[in-house]
């Protein structure tokens, strides 16, 4: 059964959509993240508009942050005086990035700068997820004890403040700088940026772990309404249709992704979750090498 | 049922073609295409019938509108967007259908004029660049538009039955653009126009997905902050049904 979307002005199969929501509702079941980086490239390969899929995954992030955000808030699992930091420098990379994805996209590289971006990331990401998830195999077996965080130069520039929940006594421009790009980043990409967020705050901040997951969700959560209502207000791409059944989807997952997450080892996951990411960035770049059905794009000036 | 109305239909177009001087008549069964939510494409009958035997030739045209055509090229391992380029006035859609090989039914010249067959389509902008290079920009938009579905052409495929009677079917993607199509009926006979008829396909939005759009399009801060709150009650919600769940 296929359904009309106005804003993306083509029909797409209603079970295809409600998959793909699915499944991003397991991932944040289990990780707590949005699931965008694995969305956005799907519909995009899917024959969406790639600006309608930016825009309309900014507005599923919405929800699906924000139901693990709600989660994490409840069991006091945030550091609202970081989060605050984050959201200030997320929001205002997040505008910039709605404008300069404008710019990217009235001057025809908005595809490709999508594609590049997408294959490097999910490469890293995909490659990271699967080493990491074999080596804490190893160093289980091992019994080895996981080492705590280095100090940085740039945790001591200053404006320091101190951070209680993340037990960290630092500079707010490193976490403001972190945030601020991966804002632009997330209005590009159409993700919410946790997938680098978290490792960032883990490693480059040296942030308490416990932490990490829900202050990134709130950043995440505020950006990607930052991003929705620009998106829609610059350049009209938010298409609530597809949202909606991206998020119906994904109610069914999230559960899913919550019960999985209690049977299932976190290693098999991440490293199940890692060869999808990794098979998605091959398949991603091997379009780039493939001759093209069409050599011409057309887009229809309104 | 739908034959019985099409025979119905060719009846009463029969006993108008014998009372009145016209030499075409030529209706659609349903002349209206709406887009709503469960819009996947659309087919239309046209049918009519002569007074006078003949060729016929039918040419649907969508609205024209400006487009921004990117070229994709290979750069050393990779295709890229290499060049973009303006082009107005180019038709959303088209279909040309007739009874036999264009070229056997008008001369070149007039073909050309009137923009019949999709060779001989005309769009203008991208004057900056050489003609023989703009051809080819031409050809790729018209190449492009038929791979999607959006120009089609189906010359000598309409029959005519009983010298008097002719049915044809078009067909829309689920991509088509709102507006008004122009649909031109064309009889003639050893290469002269006898008959004309000019008729008109109304596709517009509706239902859902017109309302969204329009939201969309008009207030678009609103519609943006609208959509916010949409995901933000959903993600609400399951949290909430998780935690009656899990409690």
């Amino acid at each position: 059964m296929d359904i009309y979307l106005p804003i993306a002005e083509t029909s797409q199969n209603l079970f295809f959509l409600l998959t793909i929501g699915f499944f991003a509702g397991i991932l944040s079941g289990m990780f707590g993240v949005g699931g965008g980086f694995l969305t956005t490239p799907i519909l995009i390969v899917s024959g969406i508009p790639p600006a309608v899929a930016v825009g309309s995954e900014a507005n599923h992030i919405v929800g699906s942050s924000l139901t693990g955000f709600l989660t994490y808030f409840r069991r006091k699992y945030v550091d609202l005086k970081m989060g605050s930091v984050m959201i200030l420098g997320g929001g205002i990379g997040s505008v910039l990035g709605v404008y300069f994805f404008k710019y990217l996209s009235s001057i025809g590289r908005l595809e490709e700068v999508i594609a590049v971006a997408y294959i490097f990331f999910l490469g890293i990401l995909g490659i990271y997820m699967l080493f990491e998830s074999l080596r804490t195999k190893k160093n289980k077996a091992l019994g080895n004890l996981i080492k705590l965080h280095d100090h940085g130069w740039f945790h001591g520039l200053p404006f320091r403040l101190k951070f209680r929940r993340s037990k960290l006594y630092i500079s707010v421009i490193p976490p403001f700088f972190i945030s601020f790009i991966i804002g632009i980043i997330a209005s590009i990409l159409g993700v919410g940026g946790g997938f680098i967020l978290v490792p960032a705050m883990i490693y480059v901040l040296g942030m308490s772990t416990q932490v990490v997951i829900g202050t990134s969700l709130m950043q995440v959560l505020f950006v990607s309404i930052v991003s929705t209502i620009m998106h829609s207000y610059v350049n009209q791409t938010v298409d609530v249709i597809l949202s909606g059944f991206l998020l119906f989807g994904g109610v069914f997952g999230v559960q899913a992704g919550a019960f999985i997450v209690q049977k299932i080892s976190g290693e098999i996951i991440r490293l199940l979750l890692g060869i999808l990411i990794f098979s998605l960035c091959v398949f991603l770049f091997s379009k780039l090498l493939i001759d093209p059905s069409l050599l011409y794009v057309i887009e229809f000036i309104r | 049922m739908k034959t019985f109305i099409i025979l119905y239909l060719i009846f009463s177009l029969l006993s108008k073609v014998s009372l009145c001087k016209e030499n075409l008549i030529a209706e659609f069964l349903d002349n209206q295409i709406d887009i709503d939510v469960g819009f996947t494409g659309d087919k239309l009958t046209y049918f009519g019938a002569l007074n006078i035997p003949g060729d016929i030739v039918i040419i649907v045209t969508g609205p024209r509108k400006k487009i921004k055509v990117l070229k994709k090229e290979k750069k050393i391992l990779f295709w890229i967007n290499s060049k973009s380029r303006l082009f107005s006035d180019v038709p959303t859609y088209y279909f040309v259908a007739s009874s036999k090989p264009l070229s056997l039914i008008k001369n070149d010249a007039f073909l050309k004029i009137n923009q019949i067959g999709l060779d001989n389509l005309r769009f203008e902008g991208a004057e900056e660049i050489m003609d023989n290079k703009r051809r080819e920009w031409r050809n790729g938009i018209i190449e492009t538009m038929k791979k999607k579905g959006n120009y089609n052409s189906s010359n000598g495929k309409i029959e005519i039955i009983d010298k008097y009677l002719f049915k044809t079917e078009i067909s829309f993607p689920s991509d088509i653009s709102d507006g008004k199509y122009i649909v031109d009926t064309l009889l003639l006979n050893n290469e002269e126009v006898i008959g004309s008829k000019r008729s008109f396909i109304n596709v517009s939005k509706s239902g859902i997905g017109e309302k969204v759009y329009i939201f969309a399009s008009e207030n678009s801060l609103i519609y943006g902050i609208f959509a916010v709150l949409i995901a933000a009650s959903f993600g609400f919600l399951v949290n909430e049904v998780m935690r009656k769940i899990n409690a």
